[in-house]
C-alpha cells in the first residue's frame, strides 16, 4: 500500500474514534442533532462532485437523489419495519438505477441542457411521492424510531455515528475514483469531451459510471434522514436548497480534489447551523448565496485553490 | 494471423461514404484504400470535406451511407474510443488538448485507456513509455508544465505525442503544421516521415503544398466533397481540375 492509503485509512479510524467517544462523552444532544447535518452535507457534496467536479456535469437534481433516498427509507419501514442498515442499503441501490437511467436519458445533453434535465427529473419524481397515499403524499408521514442499541444511549447519536461512517465510505470511494484511471478519464472528457474520446477514453461509460456512484451515495446519505427527523413530506425532502446548498459547498471547497467538498461543507454547513439558531434559518440561504459570489469572483478554484499543490494537476494524494 | 489474402488487405478501405448535413452534401460517395504505413496527402480547398472525412474515419461523425473498413472490420457504427483501440489516433485542426493536465498527463490518458494496455500494467510502466514518447519528439523538457504554457509548435507535437501514445495503426494529421514557421514545418514534417517508417500508415491533411508534396507517396484531392484527384503527387499537382480548385477559374 502507499504511504498516502495508510495515512488515508489511520485519518479515518482515528475521525470515527472521536466520533464514536463523542457519543459515549458528551451528555448534550444538541451537538449531534447540528454536527449530524454537517455530516449528512459532507456526503452529499463529495458525492456530487464525482459528477460535478470530476466530470463537470452539473446536477442540479441533488434533491432528487436525496428525497428518494429519504422515501426508500419510509417505504421500507412502512411495509417491512426494516432496520437503518437495510434503509441505506436499499437506498444506495435505488439512488444508483436512478442514476443510471438519468445517465441514460440526460448524458448526452452538455452543459446548461443537462443541469435543466436533471431538475426536471427532481420535480417529476417529487409529484409521483406527492401522489401516493402509501408514503404519506403531499401531507407526510410520521416515523415512529425503533428502540437504540447499545453502546449509544440516544438515536440521535447513533445516527450521527451512523452518518459518520457514510462519510468514510464517501470520501473513500471518491478518492478511489480520483486517483484511478477513472479520474484521469473523467478530468478529459471535462475538458474536451471530443478529444477523451478520440484518445480511447470511453466517455459514455464513464460519465454513467459516475452518475450511478455519485447517485448510490447521495441517496445513502439521504435515507437516515427519515429517522432523524422521524417525518417526511415531499416539499423537505425534495427541496431545491438541497441541490443549491451542495452545489455551493463542492464549488467553495473546490472540485479538483476531494478535501475540497469536505471543507466547504464543514465550512458552510457550520455557518448554516450557526446562523440558524442565531438569526433564523432563512437568512443561512442569503450567506450561501453571498458566499458563492464571493468564491467564484475571488476564489474560482474554491478554497484548495489557496493552496497550491491540491490543485496542480496531477496532485493525487 | 497473417493470411497470403490478410497482406495484401488495405489498411483502411472507405466504400460509397456519403455524409451531408441537411441539405448539404459534405461528401459524396466517396472509396478509397489506404495501405499499411502508407503517407497519404489529403488535398482540397477550404469546405471541400477534408476534415469532414476525417471526422468519418475516426468516429466524430457517422456517415449517411457508405462504410469504413479498417483491418478487415467494419467499424463505421463505432464510437471514436473503440476505433482508437482499434489503431486509428489523429490530431485536431485547433489542438484540443486536456487543459488542465499537463504534458504528460495528457499522454497518460491515452496509455490509461489504450487497448493494448496489458503491456503496460503498472502506472510506472505507463509513465516510462509517455517519457520515451515524449522524449522523441522533444518535448521531454516540458513535460511537467501544464498544456496553457506552450507554444504553438510544441501544442501541435503535443497532440502528435498524444496520439501516437494510443499506440496507432493509422495516424490522421489534420492541419498539424498549420501556422508554423518555415524551419517547424520541417521539424514536423520529419518527425511524420519517421513514423511513415515504422509501418503506422500517415493521411496527412495540408495546404502546405511542399509538405504535401515531400510526405506523400499518394495524394488525393477533394472538391465539394468528390474525389477530383488521386495517385502520385507530381501527377495530381499537375491535374487540370485540381489546379482549377486552388486557383479559381
Amino acid at each position: 500500500m502507499q504511504r498516502s492509503t495508510i495515512l488515508f485509512w489511520a485519518g479515518a479510524v482515528v475521525f470515527l474514534a472521536i466520533v464514536l467517544a463523542m457519543t459515549q462523552l458528551l451528555r448534550n444532544e444538541y451537538p449531534f442533532f447540528a454536527g449530524y447535518v454537517i455530516l449528512q452535507f459532507i456526503v452529499l457534496s463529495v458525492a456530487w462532485s464525482i459528477l460535478g467536479g470530476y466530470a463537470g456535469y452539473v446536477n442540479f437534481g441533488t434533491n432528487a437523489f436525496f428525497g428518494v433516498g429519504v422515501y426508500t427509507a419510509v417505504l421500507l419501514v412502512q411495509a417491512y419495519k426494516a432496520p437503518l442498515g437495510v434503509q441505506i442499503a436499499a437506498a444506495a441501490v435505488v439512488g444508483s438505477l436512478l442514476g443510471l437511467g438519468v445517465g441514460l436519458l440526460t448524458l448526452r445533453m452538455r452543459g446548461i441542457f443537462f443541469s435543466i434535465a436533471t431538475i426536471a427529473v427532481a420535480i417529476v419524481i417529487e409529484t409521483a411521492i406527492t401522489n401516493w397515499r402509501f408514503v404519506g403524499g403531499a401531507a407526510g408521514i410520521q416515523l415512529q424510531r425503533p428502540a437504540v442499541m447499545a453502546p449509544f444511549d440516544s438515536y440521535v447519536k447513533f445516527l450521527f455515528f451512523v452518518q459518520a461512517l457514510l462519510v468514510v465510505l464517501a470520501v473513500a470511494i471518491t478518492r478511489f475514483i480520483q486517483n484511478s484511471r477513472i479520474g484521469r478519464g473523467l478530468q478529459a472528457l471535462r475538458d474536451d469531451e471530443l478529444a477523451a474520446e478520440c484518445t480511447g477514453v470511453p466517455t459514455l461509460r464513464l460519465k454513467l459510471l459516475a452518475c450511478v456512484i455519485s447517485g448510490a451515495l447521495i441517496s445513502a446519505g439521504g435515507a437516515p434522514a427519515a429517522m432523524y427527523l422521524q417525518y417526511a413530506n415531499p416539499d423537505s425532502a425534495f427541496n431545491l436548497n438541497y441541490s443549491v446548498s451542495v452545489l455551493a459547498m463542492s464549488l467553495i471547497g473546490g472540485t479538483a480534489h476531494w478535501v475540497g467538498p469536505v471543507l466547504g461543507a464543514i465550512l458552510l454547513g457550520t455557518t448554516q447551523q450557526f446562523l440558524a439558531v442565531t438569526i433564523s434559518s432563512e437568512v443561512n440561504v442569503l450567506v450561501l448565496g453571498i458566499m458563492l459570489v464571493l468564491f467564484v469572483v475571488a476564489a474560482p478554484k474554491g478554497i484548495i485553490g489557496f493552496f497550491g499543490k491540491w490543485t496542480q494537476s496531477g496532485g493525487r494524494t | 494471423m497473417m493470411t497470403p489474402a490478410a497482406a495484401h488487405e488495405p489498411l483502411l478501405r472507405i466504400e460509397a461514404l456519403t455524409k451531408s448535413f441537411g441539405g448539404f452534401v459534405a461528401l459524396e460517395n466517396i472509396n478509397v484504400d489506404i495501405a499499411k504505413g502508407e503517407r497519404f496527402g489529403l488535398i482540397g480547398p477550404n469546405g471541400s470535406g477534408k476534415t469532414t472525412l476525417v471526422n468519418c474515419i475516426s468516429g466524430a461523425l457517422r456517415p449517411n451511407k457508405g462504410s469504413v473498413v479498417f483491418a478487415g472490420d467494419d467499424i463505421t457504427l463505432l464510437p471514436p474510443n473503440r476505433r482508437s483501440h482499434r489503431g486509428i489516433a489523429r490530431s485536431f485542426q485547433i489542438p484540443r488538448p486536456f487543459r488542465s493536465m499537463t504534458v504528460l498527463e495528457n499522454l497518460m490518458v491515452a496509455l490509461d485507456f489504450a487497448g493494448n494496455r496489458q503491456l503496460l500494467e503498472t502506472e510506472a510502466h505507463r509513465r516510462e513509455a509517455a517519457m520515451s514518447i515524449l522524449t522523441r519528439i522533444g518535448l521531454a523538457a516540458r513535460a511537467h508544465v501544464p498544456t496553457a504554457v506552450l507554444t504553438q509548435v510544441e501544442l501541435r507535437k503535443m497532440e502528435l505525442a498524444r496520439a501516437l501514445a494510443t499506440g496507432p495503426k493509422l495516424l490522421i494529421s489534420d492541419e498539424a503544421m498549420a501556422g508554423l514557421s518555415t524551419s517547424e514545418v520541417d521539424e514536423v514534417l520529419d518527425l511524420l516521415m519517421s513514423l511513415g517508417g515504422e509501418d503506422i500508415a500517415i493521411i496527412m491533411i495540408e495546404h502546405i503544398m511542399q509538405a504535401v508534396m515531400r510526405f506523400s507517396q499518394r495524394v488525393m484531392c477533394l472538391d465539394a466533397g468528390r474525389i477530383i484527384a488521386i495517385g502520385a503527387p507530381s501527377v495530381v499537382m499537375a491535374n487540370a481540375r485540381v489546379q482549377e480548385a486552388y486557383l479559381g477559374t
